[in-house]
């Protein structure tokens, strides 16, 4: 019916055109319509009819037209006007359009809409998506930027893209678009994935920091996990990678400080909905990371939540009418050390030294002024017997760092898809450390019904590495120089009996033969169910399944002393080790959880409720045995003495009730509320649940009637609160558990069985709370300038502590209690600026937090009381690792000065020093220096106060670039350890280039003291070890090229960028050590079971590595 | 409908699980509420407090721990104790008190849940109390040795109540152990012979022993003599081996010396560290020699015709050029010096030119500088432990290649606490003490020499003959762990006596000083660890120590 009187219409419209040709000029600036048609009617006789009535709402026009035929020029005047018209003879008929009939439009009467959409600099933007507006009708464009849709002439599409501005664009019955969308500088249309669900950034009410991964730069960086990848994106969040070992690269993640004095500080990591490890998955999958800071974002994952909560989101499939893009992005890059001690590499100086050192100690010199000159002399010719090797260029090279990801993407209205294959190969920067990862991904989803939705998500990820020696290499300094590497057979140091301690670093990692497997697999089915508008329940049945395969076997080879041809064997009188470990992880979850949204008047309510129950399983087994008969074999069979076994397993559980209620009105006033109930089999059944609410508010002040006159200049304001409580479950599966364990013991010289209690119980343990507030602003300047602040102050009580007991109740560990308190409290920006300046878009971010870190309550105000080796230290009103330290104040330089202090009566506790050693404060005043804690004072930064980065993105016609710098700044570490001990061991170690400029008495140094051997006047823990570890590194530089159409579309490539990028090559520190990001706030924070306590503070470490790197990303 | 059913499979997934669904178990270990629940579980328990009692830091390093602090031996390095700068805060300290008050909480547990449990077998429960009782005591008695009067906690006690607790005073403490090994020795067997099985548990042999004890460390002399005697008759039968070096044999444990010692295996956790501790680098195990024989010991040793042995003609060292040359004179003349000493001394001490059959089936020589000769041909240089120090190796206690083992902490030689030569002086000791000189003391005495292959004693002084059953529990017990009580109870530990007192130099046998050893009068008790005092205001410090 509706079809043929439009037809009718239509039919009718092009007959009585033909009829009318006469021509008019019109020329009209904003002039109301009624005007033009006095002069339409001027011009040609026709008269009008109309009422007022029909313009009252027409408005003005803007017209200017030569010789156009009459119809051509009403056509023209009308556009954009809700009216049409009809010619009768002589009369021109004004009508309003009949309303638009958004549903059911006539399949006839479709028009197939095409274009293109770009960015601002004409970049095809694909997998973009247009979606019809009212309707569920979405495509999305291809490689080219091009898209097709069939649409109602007047519908309006809705452009949209991640990290774009949406559009929205009447067709107006035009066939073909050119779309270009704008970079988002805050784009609070975003969705934003939170917990259970998603949410407009406009509606926010907590605290979040979201991360688009599949943006250009992030997808063009040699990142070899994800933790490491979140550096220098979040504000608040700090990243350290402490090692660059390709074993164990992961970085360690602090949300907003330190919140226990326990293992577990690290934030909970759920990707795509369930708790997951974030380094097993391939950055290249993910889609984007979002980081609930504060306690109204993460209270919905309750017990688990207390030190942020980390959500990664993969890519999916979307409907592109059956269209599947293929992308191939890889890369190769070579690795080199970051930073490296300079060590003495030229024998005749390490000698030197040795005997100054020896010298300084008042011990025999090793070397004779003669054998010195030999070896000068000599070792020009001969660098066997006579050699200046540097260890760490014989250990360490450049390598290659590859990675290829092949992905296919896309689907249509009913099933959606997205499936990659990855490989990574990291050679390290270590002879043999190398790592090989695979990795396979494939979400798909299936619309079964308009109320049923299927999905599953299937992923695989191998690793396969030797045998973890890194660590035992790095302990301290390499071997000295006067060892001789290899020659046919390994060499030993060569100086008259003192070196023969001296390892030979390519004979350890020669000695060590074997493999770790590694194999993840992941599995998620789920169902969305929508049994009335606007209500989703939603179930899915999770597993997470890891299994580790590792053998390993020690060979003992022998080392020759070249110039006096003896052999030196170690090693075990049962020739070679072998061993063999299982283990097995399995975790089970299970979500169930329904969501409804409506919107009644100005009233909009959303509601979660759900039900989680988690299951860990892990079980384990390993052998080993002694005089393996042959170095080719690995099985445990082909040894033959002194077995052993080992094998056990844990498990914990956990059940869950949670609930969230949002509500807006107007949209401007926003509220949210969330309650989640955890049960842990960790705690007692009396002391099993707890329950962890939160609440927080927010008002779009822009929105406001009279923000109107400032909204040219503050176009966004949004004030926020919110207040909630956390847990902390990070303890032992079984602490509160009173339970016998094996204390085998032998009768007759046969082995008995044997049980003794394992711990001392406290059974009334319980959760960890962490107390949150929250104030924050999201701010838009001039529609360039976008700016989150956030003021936090999180409190973290019932810390469980080992708080003293008497000795009488023995030796084991105290109980745990729940009473340690710490507070970390901070200010977050995070500043976003986006300008185009002609076809040069420019993006600058800024990010800065500071966080001030106290131990609020511990062991009592005067207890101080060290933690891992060095000086750290915890003690209350002070930074979790505080340094207790005696204090230098200069290096004495003249034996009067000592004289004098004896005149002015002051003593010293321990050996009286001398000139070029240190002169320590006497902190308490009493005269006498002394060595324990009565002259120790508590200093240092032990935490980083401040974090920052910097990150810009230019673009300008095909190239791009991307630049990301992050830094730390008021942080000290503390040097130690053989590397920097000044307390020398001299024999098996090297030395650093820089203590040949120690303390002589003819070149008096005023910053390196003398070195000792064997007496640690100048060592020890005292504040000359502390060195400033804030660094500024420049993360990454990245430069990329996208190809022109007009080259590769011939070869059916839809898009290409190659690229070239360089990761951590620049870093700028006064550090001393090796990096200032190796160790220290990531091992204290090791989830070890240790925790904090392990800081080691100053051990050397796996070198990090720098990354020069080569990409190309196609699609076709 | 469809959506219904849907929803209920989902639901009913969920409500399927288990009400138990968070209870979890360690897999390795059992529940405290079951462990007395049978004669088996309550008897690993009680396996559990001796495999304690083997730990390091329980009793695992009593032999070299407390000879290094006694007169016998030393660490060369010098530790806290032997230089006399050992505080109330010394970790060593609060270990030495703490692990003691553990294995007592262990015990207390044991005696408090075996007692009067009907669900355990009365002979097996009767049993296990004895041996309990034994070990309880054997823990307060180094304490009360150690510390004097103590907190004596008799059952088991919430860590509550343990800020509030008092010292006894060192009376009571010795009527605390009199009481514990009384009731030992009425419930413990005089051997397992009828089950071998147990050999190693704690025996009345081993009670009575350390009932004696206990009167001679209180000076009760008479009381002393006559429980000690007790086990020189029926039913007891022990007795002393021919040779000396036997005693400490691996193929030869449980000999008819031994009263009480651990049981040790080469396996894992099962062994004992005295290897390790004692034992050179050269050894099969390369142990660390973390103590080394003293002068003093050396110097207690007589030819075996009973003549004094003058080293005043030892080599100087500033008659010749180097360290070298030296040592080729020094070895030399200790290996003529000490040709016909006390066959023990070359038991106990490798001596400079002493071989011992070391790693790889080698014949290692006690050489100096190590460094020049540590590949001569035959006889390689023995080398102690990481240097080149001149010190004098224990042979005692370590595995030579004839007796090697694979792992270094886990020497297969029983740890020995209690044996009869050790009885038999500190009875001579208490009979002297309580009733002077008598034939059957010389006899007693003269039995233990007569494995030295030197001279009876005979027609002494009382004070005489005390000297010479000291000096001769140095020869025949150094190393054991036992001296540095005895220098302790005698009063001669913070004197300059050559021999017995603690304030002297240490050389080693080039002469050259080690470190001064310094023992100052407070040292005759332990300080009681500053951090009690802090925990419980109760508590009163030791004098000298406040």
């Amino acid at each position: 019916m509706k079809f043929s009187v439009i037809f009718l219409f239509v039919a009718c419209m092009q007959v009585t055109a033909k009829g009318y040709s006469q021509q008019v000029d019109l020329s009209f600036t904003s002039t109301p319509v009624t005007k033009i048609f006095k002069s339409i009617k001027k011009q040609t006789g026709y008269d009008f009819l109309f009422t007022d009535e029909m313009l009252r709402d027409a408005g003005s026009v803007s017209i200017s037209l030569k010789k156009v035929p009459l119809q051509s020029a009403l056509d023209e005047c009308l556009k954009g006007l809700p009216l049409e018209y009809t010619i009768f003879e002589k009369t021109i008929v004004i009508k309003r359009k009949p309303p638009v009939q958004p549903l059911n439009p006539d399949p006839v009467l479709l028009i197939n809409v095409s274009g293109t959409i770009t960015d601002e600099t004409g970049n095809p933007l694909a997998g973009a998506s247009v979606k019809i507006k009212g309707s569920n009708k979405t495509t999305i464009t291809n490689e080219k930027g091009e898209f097709t849709i069939a649409a109602n002439p007047d519908d309006k599409l809705e452009f949209s893209f991640i990290g774009y501005q949406s559009q929205e664009i009447a067709v107006n019955g035009r066939s073909s678009l050119s779309i270009v969308l704008k970079i988002v500088v805050q784009d609070i249309d975003e969705a934003i994935v939170v917990g259970y669900g998603t949410q407009k950034k406009v509606n926010l009410t907590g605290a979040v920091s979201s991360i688009n991964f599949e943006s250009k730069e992030m997808t063009s960086r040699p990142l070899v996990n994800v933790s490491t990848a979140l550096e220098g994106l979040s504000a608040g969040t700090a990243v350290i990678q402490a090692s660059g070992n390709p074993q164990n690269n992961n970085a360690t993640i602090n949300i907003r400080g330190i919140g226990t004095l326990n293992g577990g500080s690290e934030p909970l990591v759920i990707i795509d909905g369930q708790p997951g490890d974030m380094n097993t998955i391939n950055p290249m999958d993910v889609a984007s990371v979002s980081i609930l800071k504060d306690a109204a974002s993460s209270a919905i994952y309750g017990s688990r939540a207390a030190n942020g909560v980390i959500l990664i989101t993969t890519k999916t499939g979307s409907n592109s009418e059956g269209k599947i893009t293929f992308n191939y992005n890889g890369y190769a890059g070579t690795t080199a050390p970051t930073r490296l001690f300079d060590i003495i590499s030229y024998t005749p100086d390490y000698m030197e030294l040795v005997n100054r050192i020896q010298r300084n100690s008042g011990v025999a010199e090793a070397f004779t002024p003669e054998r010195i000159a030999e070896w000068t002399e000599k070792s020009k010719t001969d660098p066997v017997l006579y050699p200046n090797t540097n260890w760490y260029d014989v250990i360490m090279k450049p390598n290659l760092l590859t990675s290829h990801t092949i992905s296919a993407r896309g689907g249509n209205e009913k099933l959606n898809i997205y499936s990659a294959i990855g490989y990574q190969d990291n050679n390290g920067v270590v002879l043999r450390s190398g790592v090989k990862r695979y990795n396979f991904r494939n979400n798909l989803s299936y619309k079964i019904t308009d109320w049923l939705k299927l999905g599953n998500i299937i992923t695989g990820n191998f690793q396969q590495n030797p045998p973890d020696i890194s660590n035992s290499l790095f302990i301290v300094y390499p071997n000295p120089s006067i060892t001789p590497v290899y020659n046919g057979i390994y060499g030993v140091a060569m100086s008259g009996g003192l070196d023969t301690q001296a390892g030979n670093l390519l004979e350890e990692i020669d000695e060590q033969r074997g493999e770790t497997k590694k194999q993840n697999y992941t599995g998620k089915l789920y169902a969305v169910i929508t049994p009335i508008a606007g209500l989703n329940i939603t179930g899915s049945y999770f597993l997470d399944k890891n299994i580790s395969d590792a053998w390993g076997s020690y060979i003992s080879l022998p080392r020759k002393n070249f110039q006096t041809d003896v052999f030196l064997t170690t090693g075990s009188p049962y020739g070679s080790s072998i061993y063999r470990s299982f283990n097995k992880t399995d975790r089970q979850v299970v979500d169930l959880y329904a969501e409804y949204q409506k919107s009644f008047g100005s009233h909009t309510v959303k509601l979660l409720a759900g039900y989680n129950q988690e299951q860990w399983d892990y079980t384990y087994f390993s052998g080993s045995k002694l005089g393996l008969v042959s170095n080719d074999l690995n099985s445990l069979d082909a040894a033959a003495f002194q077995p052993q076994t080992s094998g056990s397993g844990e498990a914990y559980r956990t059940r869950s009730y949670f609930g969230r209620i949002n509500y807006s009105f107007e949209n401007k006033y926003l509220f949210e509320a969330n309650l989640r109930a955890d049960g842990s089999s960790r705690f007692s059944p009396e002391n099993r649940w707890g329950t962890f609410p939160s609440f927080s508010a927010g008002w779009i002040a822009s929105k406001e009637n009279f923000w109107r006159s400032l909204s040219s200049t503050i176009d966004f304001l949004k004030i926020r609160a919110s207040w909630g409580k956390l847990g902390n479950n990070g303890i032992g599966n079984y602490a509160w558990q009173d339970v016998y364990g094996a204390s085998n013991y032998s009768f007759n010289g046969v082995q008995v069985q044997g049980l003794a209690p394992q711990y001392l119980v406290n059974s009334d343990i319980s959760w960890e709370t962490t107390d949150v507030t929250n104030f924050g602003a999201d701010i838009s300047l001039f529609n360039k300038l976008s700016l989150t602040v956030d003021y936090y102050d999180k409190f973290t009580h019932g810390i469980l502590a080992d708080m003293p007991i008497p000795g009488v109740n023995g030796p084991l560990d105290p109980p745990l209690v729940n009473a340690a308190e710490v507070r970390n409290k901070g200010i977050e920006v995070d500043a976003k600026f986006h300008e185009n300046i002609g076809k040069l878009s420019v993006v600058i971010g800024v990010l800065g937090a500071y966080n001030t870190n106290r131990i609020i309550k511990y062991k009592g105000p005067d207890v101080i009381e060290n933690h891992g080796s060095g000086a750290s230290s915890w003690t209350e009103g002070k930074p979790i690792g505080i340094f207790y330290v005696r204090e230098v104040d200069h290096i004495i330089q003249d034996q009067k000065e000592i004289d004098q202090l004896i005149s002015q009566g002051y003593t010293w506790q321990d050996a009286t020093p001398g000139p070029g050693d240190f002169l320590y404060k006497d902190a308490n005043g009493d005269k006498i220096f002394q060595t324990d804690e009565t002259d120790m004072v508590l200093k240092g930064h032990p935490i980083p106060l401040y974090n920052y980065a910097v990150n810009i993105n230019l673009a300008y016609g095909g190239f791009d670039f991307y630049a990301l710098a992050n830094g730390v700044a008021k942080y000290d570490k503390q040097l130690g350890g053989y590397s920097e001990g000044l307390n020398a061991m001299v024999g098996g170690y090297g030395y650093a280039k820089r203590w040949l400029d120690s303390w002589t008495p003819e070149n008096k140094s005023t910053t390196i003291p003398k070195i000792y051997l064997n007496d640690d006047r100048n060592s020890g823990d005292n504040d000359y070890f502390l060195s400033p570890g804030d660094y500024f590194r420049i993360r990454t530089i990245q430069l990329g090229y996208t190809l022109p159409q007009s080259l590769i579309s011939k070869a059916k490539i839809s898009r290409a960028r190659i690229y070239i990028n360089l990761e951590n090559y620049f870093q700028f520190t006064k550090y001393r050590g090796m990096d200032p990001e190796t160790n220290n706030l990531a091992a204290a924070n090791s989830a070890d079971g240790g925790g904090a306590s392990s800081a080691p503070n100053y051990t050397n470490t796996y070198p990090l590595f720098k990354t020069a790197s080569f990409g190309l990303n196609i699609s076709f | 409908m469809k959506k219904l059913i849907l929803i209920g499979c989902i639901l009913s997934v969920i409500t399927g699980c288990k009400k138990d669904f968070l209870d979890t178990r360690p897999q390795a270990a059992i529940s405290s509420s079951i462990i007395w629940s049978s004669d088996d579980y309550a008897t690993m328990a009680v396996n559990g407090i001796y495999g304690n009692f083997l730990g390091e830091r329980y009793f695992g390093d009593y032999t070299w721990r407390y000879s290094l602090w006694g007169p016998d031996a030393l660490d060369y390095g010098g530790s806290t104790m032997e230089q006399g700068r050992m505080t109330a805060s010394t970790r060593d300290i609060w270990r030495k008190y703490a692990y003691m008050y553990g294995l007592i909480r262990l015990c207390n547990d044991a005696i408090a849940n075996i007692t009067d449990n009907p669900k355990l077998t009365p002979e097996v429960a009767q049993r296990l109390v004895g041996e309990t009782k034994f070990i309880r005591g054997f823990c307060y008695f180094n304490l009360w040795a150690s510390f004097g009067g103590l907190i004596l906690i008799d059952k088991p006690t919430p860590i509550q109540e343990t800020y509030t607790l008092t010292r006894s005073s060192s009376e009571e403490t010795q009527q605390f152990l009199i009481k514990d090994f009384t009731d030992a020795i009425a419930a413990l067997p005089v051997d397992y012979s009828t089950s071998p099985s147990n050999t190693g548990r704690a025996t009345k042999g081993a009670a009575q022993a350390m009932l004696g004890k206990t009167y001679l460390y209180a000076e009760n002399w008479a009381k002393a003599a006559e429980e000690l005697e007790k086990l020189m008759h029926p039913p007891y039968s022990y007795g002393l081996p021919a040779d000396y070096a036997s005693v400490f044999d691996p193929d030869n444990e449980r000999n008819s010396e031994i009263i009480w010692d651990m049981e040790c295996i080469d396996y894992p956790g099962l062994g004992s560290e005295q290897d390790f501790r004692y034992g050179g680098r050269s050894l099969p195990v390369s142990g660390w020699s973390q103590t080394v024989a003293s002068w003093a010991v050396v110097n207690t040793y007589t030819n075996q015709d009973g003549s004094a042995i003058d080293i005043s003609d030892m080599p100087k060292r500033e008659n010749y050029a180097s360290e070298y040359d030296y040592g080729l004179v020094l070895i030399p003349w200790y290996q003529q010096k000490y040709k016909n000493a006390d066959k023990r001394l070359h038991d106990n001490i490798i001596m400079p030119g002493d071989t011992i059959l070391g790693n790889g089936n080698l014949q290692y020589m006690m050489k100096w500088p190590y460094g020049d000769h540590a590949n001569d041909n035959p006889y390689p240089a023995y080398q102690l432990d990481n240097s080149d120090k001149a010190s004098f190796g224990w042979r005692k206690f370590t595995m030579d290649a004839a007796h090697g083992h694979v792992n270094r902490e886990d020497s297969p030689l029983n740890l020995i606490f209690i044996r009869f030569a050790d009885v038999l002086l500190q009875w001579a000791e208490a009979k002297n003490e309580a009733s002077g000189p008598s034939s059957d003391i010389y006899d007693a005495v003269n039995m233990i020499r007569d494995r030295g292959h030197v001279p009876h004693i005979s027609g002494l002084s009382k004070d005489d003959l005390r000297k010479a059953i000291r000096m001769e529990r140095m020869r025949e017990l150094p190393g054991e762990g036992q001296l540095f009580f005895d220098v302790r109870r005698w009063k001669l530990a913070a004197t300059t006596d050559p021999i017995f007192g603690l304030n002297r130099v240490e050389n080693d046998f080039t002469m050259r000083p080690y470190f001064t050893s310094v023992f100052p009068e407070k040292y005759y008790l332990f300080p009681i660890p500053q951090d009690e005092l802090i925990f419980n205001k109760n508590l009163t410090q030791n004098p000298g120590w406040e």
